[in-house]
């Protein structure tokens, strides 16, 4: 845990330098204009929001599994953060949203995909803190993060399946869509919301684990 | 919506959810670490009992 004042150093210059050139040294799109902008905020949110997914499903997976305390407080550390990501990229979206299409909302099958994601993960962490016995409810919410997972390759292939507002990946398969300096930007934001959702993990963990002592301290005579 | 405003608003919804996040993480992990040096300082000295 030493290493974690370093890891949010890192992210915050890498975050600096990604911002920069997004904002200064890339140029803007053709049709957006400045507005494709908000796209190096708003992918990388999608991104790590994926990644804490990515994490619930493969700690839920073990800790039914295993049945071991260490990866259930990992799953439920990481699916706070996927409520938050998907709340920032959702809320940001909405903005480019209004600006781009002229409307906050739409029924466009990645924005109702995307929300559905959201609402499977706040009622996961509500399962968890309605169940009034703790290892129910953790088992639970394991089988409730796995589903939830299913759903990130249909918010990924919204756009390909069905015929959506919401424009397709502009990177995909070495096929790469933008300029040079766009990419160079949304690559370093990309890895910089990495860091920042490592360092967000890895401290909302130690504090699940100072909350489980807590309560075993508590318990013992 | 100008592009300046729309950029700022997004960018201000990604930083201020991952800020106040943080905060509220800080602000639990102060509390549940006063909690546990409270709980050691009750429990008194740790050092095993010695016969004399």
């Amino acid at each position: 845990m030493k290493a974690l004042p370093w890891l949010g150093g890192a992210a915050l210059v890498l975050l600096a330098v990604g911002l920069y050139i997004g904002l200064v040294g890339s140029p803007p799109d053709v049709f957006q204009r400045d507005y494709v902008r908000i796209m190096y905020m708003h992918v990388p949110s999608a991104f790590v929001a994926y990644l804490a997914v990515a994490t619930v499903f493969v700690t839920s997976i073990l800790y039914l599994w295993r049945g071991r305390e260490s990866y259930d407080q990992i799953a439920h550390s990481a699916g706070e953060l996927v409520t938050l990501f998907t709340a920032v990229a959702l809320g940001s979206g909405m903005i480019w949203g209004k600006a781009v299409w002229g409307t906050w909302w739409t029924w466009d099958a990645r924005l109702v995909t995307t929300a559905v994601l959201f609402l499977i993960y706040v009622g996961y962490l509500l399962i968890r803190e309605l169940a009034e016995d703790r290892r129910r409810g953790a088992r639970l919410a394991a089988v409730i993060g796995i589903i939830g997972a299913l759903d990130v390759p249909v918010i990924h292939y919204s756009v390909v399946w069905f015929r959506t507002l919401h424009q397709p990946a502009s990177i995909a398969r070495g096929d790469i869509q933008m300029a040079p300096p766009m990419v160079a930007a949304l690559m370093i934001n990309l890895v910089a919301f990495s860091f920042i959702y490592v360092y967000m993990l890895l401290t909302r963990l130690r504090l699940e684990r100072l909350e489980a002592a807590r309560a075993a301290a508590e318990l013992s005579p | 919506m100008t592009a300046a405003v729309a950029i700022a608003a997004a960018y201000s919804v990604v930083v201020a959810g991952i800020l106040l996040y943080l905060r509220r993480v800080h602000r639990r992990l102060r509390e549940v670490e006063a909690d546990m040096h409270a709980l050691q300082s009750d429990a008194g000295p740790r050092e095993p009992l010695t016969v004399r």
